[in-house]
């Protein structure tokens, strides 16, 4: 076994592919960090906003004090209050000269500042600060003046312990897993095909030593792969001296809780957790390999119970036994507590019992499964009497291997979708936190007005009655209840049911309880009551959807109330200042979802189809050029009696054919799993669809302006004199359904583009580059020049599905013609003529 | 009986001529040799005949089938010089696939494999093939369809003496089943060993070597001359047509042997021997092409 090791240690230390890997290593960290230095300041600019805001508010009740102090002279309490305030603003002015400086070591001045705030809040005083949040920063900052760090950038961290955790979030993802089995698979696959193991096999080698020989080397890459990738991302925290910062603190919410996770434990976790998981897939891989199963049954018997592992973790939460831990959900489980410690040894301890147990499985002889049906690969072709070269065609893409490759590559483009959605979902709890706390924010910020108010109005009375005393005036008004009193009250209610409603977050009916609080706290009236000019699409649509959703019984998406229309998309921001509040009122309203149709919206939205053509145009699909490098197979078929245009009909055909099957399979497959999961979801469930103004006349719909309201809401249709924009509803389901009739089209279409191509370019490579080219020249002119005349006309346009579909499409062109049915008509005529002209072209020439 | 008929046939790469005007007749049974120096134009040939090459003029005809019309390829296989198998298939792929198309049995995909031999590899990819092993690939696949004709471009290269022999023993039981085969090859022992019916393409024309070997063959007049230059001049005085090699004069068939001897004996020449000339391929291919050996 040792010389097999050798053996195979030596070809792999050989291989160039190790210089490879260390190269794109190095470049890919490198890159990161070039883009982290360039992005970087968004915590300087967070921590500068907040400090500012609290100065601000500081500035207010000092002034306020020292105007009542001047009038009616304060208590000794309030004197003391004062005396705090101006000492707070001491802290902060000191905090906000440092951070206008760059330097965000500032945790012992903000320590001091909370413990004055504590002190001022111990008075009869107004507080201006969410006491949870307060606590929390509180507990940040005593972490980071105990290790001796300063404040860092979270989101693009470039030089510290936090850079070294999102390179290794990313070095050791579960796709980089995957990919370490598929290079398995293949190394494999090509040392059987190369007679490797017979090779070894005659030099008398049991096949326990062949096969432990073969794998122990592939656990050893897996390691020296742990070692580099981690010993590269340490680099920069060790290069730039800032290697403490492993002691910075991370924020994790677990339940109402946020707790501060120290970034080491991430940093210990993420490698060995990977490292494990990939030994697990690569045993189980060999194992199976030797009872000769095929590479597609292989993955199956691999991927299954991944997906039955995933959704357990998902539908029942965490289990110390779910191995999937070891690289998806494990932040809020293992790592706030030691637990992490105890699953990696039961995972080690999983993995010596693999280990184990494969060794009957090399040492077996006649367990071998030689069943020719699970052996697709080695499986004789037997070809059918009906479409011959269709049925050819997917023989030679079976055999090269790209059927197989783009399944797995859909499943993972379709698939990594919904777990990213899902993720999401998962992650609703700490969004819901977040808002919450947001939303107490603003309650205690405008308490803070109010108490100020209040206080105001109880001088003024004080002050009158001390005029009329003077004046020996009856003074009727004494009594007078102070009318800011009640509305701090209803404040100090909200505040306190959202205060319960965190403490029930994690249970199950949560989502209802919460839409129930927010909406008994947000009681605004209807947009029809407001100004015409007020009505906006986000206000209407939000409004009206509500009342659909009502109306209808279905549930709506958790999170926000609101239904951000594109006018209010960050894109459309007039300046940095609206642009920050469009995006967090973009985030407050972010919808989540787990059910299969959510998934479906999810994708569609994001225009995902869009990497799926791009597999198809890269691996799957074929065209005549394919016939003629490397080797001139065309002549093999054109000196058969096969018609010339046969061969490129067929092509064109099978390109179709198994485009769409996989699609449908793909598709099929992860809406089935992500229904097992979150339900199918509703499919009446509507969605705002905009329609330009010429919309009313080419559906004879009464929209005028002037026939407002209640009689456009009739037809469903309704008119925002905000936006300037007609706009309706129309259900998910309706809506998924024409987005999969336009990528019918667009898919039919790009084929018939890529054929043509195929047919006057004698090299694959540079048919796919000519028609990559083709395709982003086109959609980039359909995006500029999005509102010339004619641009309904260009197949591009309809290529931004869900925009198409949705109605976005015709505002930005200003034009009706830019709508799904045209889109459908435009891809399939233009592709249709593309195959004609390709077809007609043809002539027997090699 | 002709079975192939080509007519006129002309191809030009840009201003330069590769085939003018062939044209001839196959016959069945025929096996005929195509020998050329590279870039005569032989494969071109083979790949107008097959319309695999746009030609400028001229008609290829087989049973009044066009070359433009697949069903030609009913009769006809090609077996070519290049690489036209896909890599990532089997061999049985292939078979398959052809049998497929013409509408035959499995049995007769194994008849073909037994054949040929080529059991043992028929169900590996044809990237692991040796290009011996290629060749016994589309040698079935060249027979499998049955046809009445097989264009084999170059089909010795590369093939160890065993696969050549065996190539030629098939070759051989093929046209005992009345296949003709049109055989282009630069391996003139082998063609010699096959049959006596050579063409010759030189400058885009096809030159038939009945043409030079049948009837009147040439004289050889062996003669002993102190140089070969002096010879020459001799010759050259003489008037009659002549070819000198190694002390050797050709005469030409269509004068008489008398006249060249008695311009040698009357010149002094001393004649060692005189014999009537059966030259071999290989000098047939040199005196045609002009092929100098130093």
């Amino acid at each position: 076994m040792k010389k097999i090791n050798a053996f195979m240690v030596k070809g792999i230390i050989k291989s160039k592919y190790v210089l490879w890997v260390s190269l794109v290593l190095i470049v890919f960290i490198l890159l990161l960090y070039g883009i982290n230095t360039t992005q970087s300041g968004a915590t300087k600019k967070e921590l500068q906003a907040t400090f500012e805001k609290r100065l601000e508010n500081i500035d207010f009740l000092i002034g306020r004090a020292l105007n009542k102090k001047r009038n009616i002279g304060l208590s000794e309490e309030a004197e003391r209050g004062l005396d705090s305030l101006l000492i707070q603003e001491e802290y902060l002015k000191t905090i906000e000269s440092k951070l206008n400086d760059g330097d965000l070591d500032i945790s012992s001045e903000n320590l001091d500042y909370i413990k004055e705030y504590r002190v001022y809040e111990s008075y009869i005083s107004i507080p201006y600060q969410n006491k949870d949040v307060l606590h929390i920063e509180q507990r940040k900052a005593e972490i980071l003046k105990k290790y001796n760090l300063s404040y860092t950038e979270q989101e693009t961290p470039y030089n510290t312990a936090l850079f070294t955790k999102k390179l290794l979030q990313l070095l050791f993802s579960p796709i980089t897993a995957f990919l370490f089995l598929l290079i398995f698979i293949y190394k494999y696959k090509s040392d059987e095909q190369n007679r490797i193991f017979d090779f070894l096999k005659v030099k008398s080698l049991s096949n326990p030593a062949i096969y432990y020989g073969y794998l122990i080397p592939f656990l050893l890459i897996v390691v020296g792969y742990i070692i580099l990738a981690s010993f590269l991302s340490f680099l920069p925290p060790l290069v730039t001296g800032n290697l403490n910062t492993i002691h910075y603190p991370i924020e994790v919410v677990v339940g109402a809780d946020t707790l501060m996770v120290p970034v080491w434990k991430w940093l210990l976790y993420i490698p060995i957790g990977w490292g494990i998981f990939v030994s697990l897939l690569l045993v189980s891989a060999i194992c199976l390999f030797k009872q000769r199963f095929s590479m597609g049954m292989l993955l199956t018997i691999i991927a299954l119970p991944l997906i039955m592992a995933y959704i357990i973790s998902v539908q029942f939460g965490f289990y110390i036994v779910n191995p999937i831990h070891l690289i998806v959900s494990y932040e809020m489980h293992l790592l706030p507590m030691h637990r992490f410690v105890s699953y990696l040894v039961g995972m080690s301890v999983l993995l010596i019992i693999f280990l184990i147990a494969s060794y009957p499985v090399f040492k077996s002889k006649g367990l071998s499964i030689k069943t020719l049906a699970l052996n697709s690969t080695r499986k004789q072709y037997e070809p059918k009497s009906r479409w011959k070269l269709i049925q050819f065609e997917h023989l030679k893409k079976k055999r090269k291997g790209h059927v197989l490759f783009s399944l797995i590559l859909l499943v993972g483009i379709i698939g990594g979708t919904y777990i990213f959605v899902n993720q999401q979902y998962q992650n609703l709890p700490k969004t819901y936190l977040l808002v919450i706390e947001e939303q107490q924010k603003i309650f205690v910020e405008q308490q803070m007005h109010w108490k100020v108010l209040e206080e105001e109005f109880d001088m003024e009375i004080e002050m009158l009655r001390a005029d009329h005393e003077e004046s020996g005036e009856e003074t009727e008004f004494v009594s007078v209840e102070n009318p800011y009193k009640i509305m701090i009250e209803d404040m100090d209610f909200s505040y306190h049911l959202l205060d319960d409603l965190k403490n029930e977050i994690g249970e199950k009916n949560f989502p209802e309880k919460f839409r129930e609080t927010m909406n008994t706290i947000q009681m605004e009236g209807s947009y029809k009551e407001l100004d015409r000019n007020l009505w906006d699409v986000t206000v209407m649509a939000s409004e009206e959807q509500q009342r659909i959703l009502a109306e209808e019984q279905i549930t709506p998406w958790p999170i926000g109330h609101l239904w951000i229309s594109h006018f209010q998309n960050p894109s459309m921001a007039l300046d940095d200042v609206h642009y920050t509040l469009l995006k967090a009122n973009q985030e407050r309203n972010t919808k989540y979802g787990n059910s299969g149709l959510f998934s479906v919206y999810k994708y569609l939205n994001w225009n995902m189809m869009l990497f799926v053509m791009g597999v198809f145009i890269l691996l799957l699909w074929t065209s005549l050029s394919d016939e003629r490098q490397l080797n001139p197979s065309i002549n093999f078929l054109k000196t058969k009696t096969i018609p010339f245009r046969s061969i490129y009909v067929s092509k064109w055909a099978y390109n179709l054919m198994i485009a769409y099957g996989l699609l449908v399979l793909c598709g099929g497959i992860v809406f089935l799993l992500s229904s097992l999961i979150g339900g199918i979801g509703e499919s009446q469930y509507p969605i705002l669809v905009y329609a330009t103004g010429s919309y009313e006349d080419a559906f004879t719909l009464e929209l005028s302006p002037d026939t407002t309201s209640n009689e456009s809401a009739d037809d469903g249709v309704f008119y925002s004199y905000g936006d300037n924009v007609n706009f309706y509803f129309e259900s998910l389901l309706i809506l998924i359904l024409k987005s999969g009739m336009l990528i019918i089209a667009q898919i039919f279409f790009l084929n018939s583009l890529f054929s043509l191509v195929g047919r006057w370019v004698k090299n694959h490579y540079v048919t796919i580059i000519i028609t990559l080219l083709l395709v982003f020249a086109g959609y980039f002119l359909a995006s500029q020049y999005v509102s010339a005349r004619y641009i309904f006309l260009n197949p591009f346009t309809y290529f931004d599905t869900w925009n198409v579909v949705d109605g976005w499409k015709s505002i930005v062109a200003n034009s009706a013609a830019v709508n799904f049915i045209n889109g459908s008509i435009i891809l399939f005529v233009s592709g249709i003529l593309l195959f004609i002209i390709g077809l007609l072209s043809g002539r027997r020439k090699a | 009986m002709s079975i192939l008929k080509v007519d006129q046939l002309t191809k030009n790469y840009g201003k330069r001529s590769i085939l003018k005007e062939i044209t001839f007749e196959m016959n069945e049974g025929d096996i005929i040799g195509l020998v050329g120096p590279n870039g005569a134009g032989k494969s071109t040939l083979m790949r107008s005949i097959l319309a695999l090459e746009d030609v400028e003029s001229g008609s290829v005809r087989i049973q009044d089938i066009s070359n433009q019309n697949p069903e030609f390829f009913r009769y006809v296989t090609f077996l070519p010089s290049d690489n036209y198998l896909y890599m990532q298939l089997t061999g049985y792929d292939h078979l398959a696939f052809v049998a497929n198309i013409y509408n035959l049995d499995k049995k007769e995909i194994d008849e073909v494999i037994q054949l040929i031999g080529i059991r043992t590899y028929v169900n590996d990819p044809v990237k692991s093939y040796s290009y011996g092993m290629r060749q016994h690939l589309l040698i079935a696949l060249s027979i499998l369809t049955k046809p009445l004709i097989i264009l084999m471009d170059e089909p010795f290269n590369g093939l160890d003496p065993t696969s050549v022999i065996e190539l030629k023993e098939l070759i051989r039981a093929l046209h005992a089943k009345g296949i003709s085969l049109l055989i282009s090859t630069h391996n003139l022992d082998i063609l010699e060993d096959l049959t006596s019916t050579i063409w010759f393409i030189k400058d885009g024309e096809l030159v038939k070597n009945d043409m030079l070997l049948d009837g009147n063959d040439p004289f050889q007049i062996e003669v002993r001359v102190p140089n070969e230059n002096s010879l020459e001049m001799l010759m050259t005085d003489s008037q009659l047509p002549y070819r000198i090699l190694d002390n050797r004069i050709f005469t030409d068939p269509a004068y008489e042997l008398e006249k060249y001897l008695e311009w040698l004996i009357k010149n002094g020449v001393l004649i060692q021997s005189v014999n009537r000339s059966k030259r071999n391929l290989e000098e047939m291919y040199k005196s045609f092409y002009e092929v100098n050996v130093r």
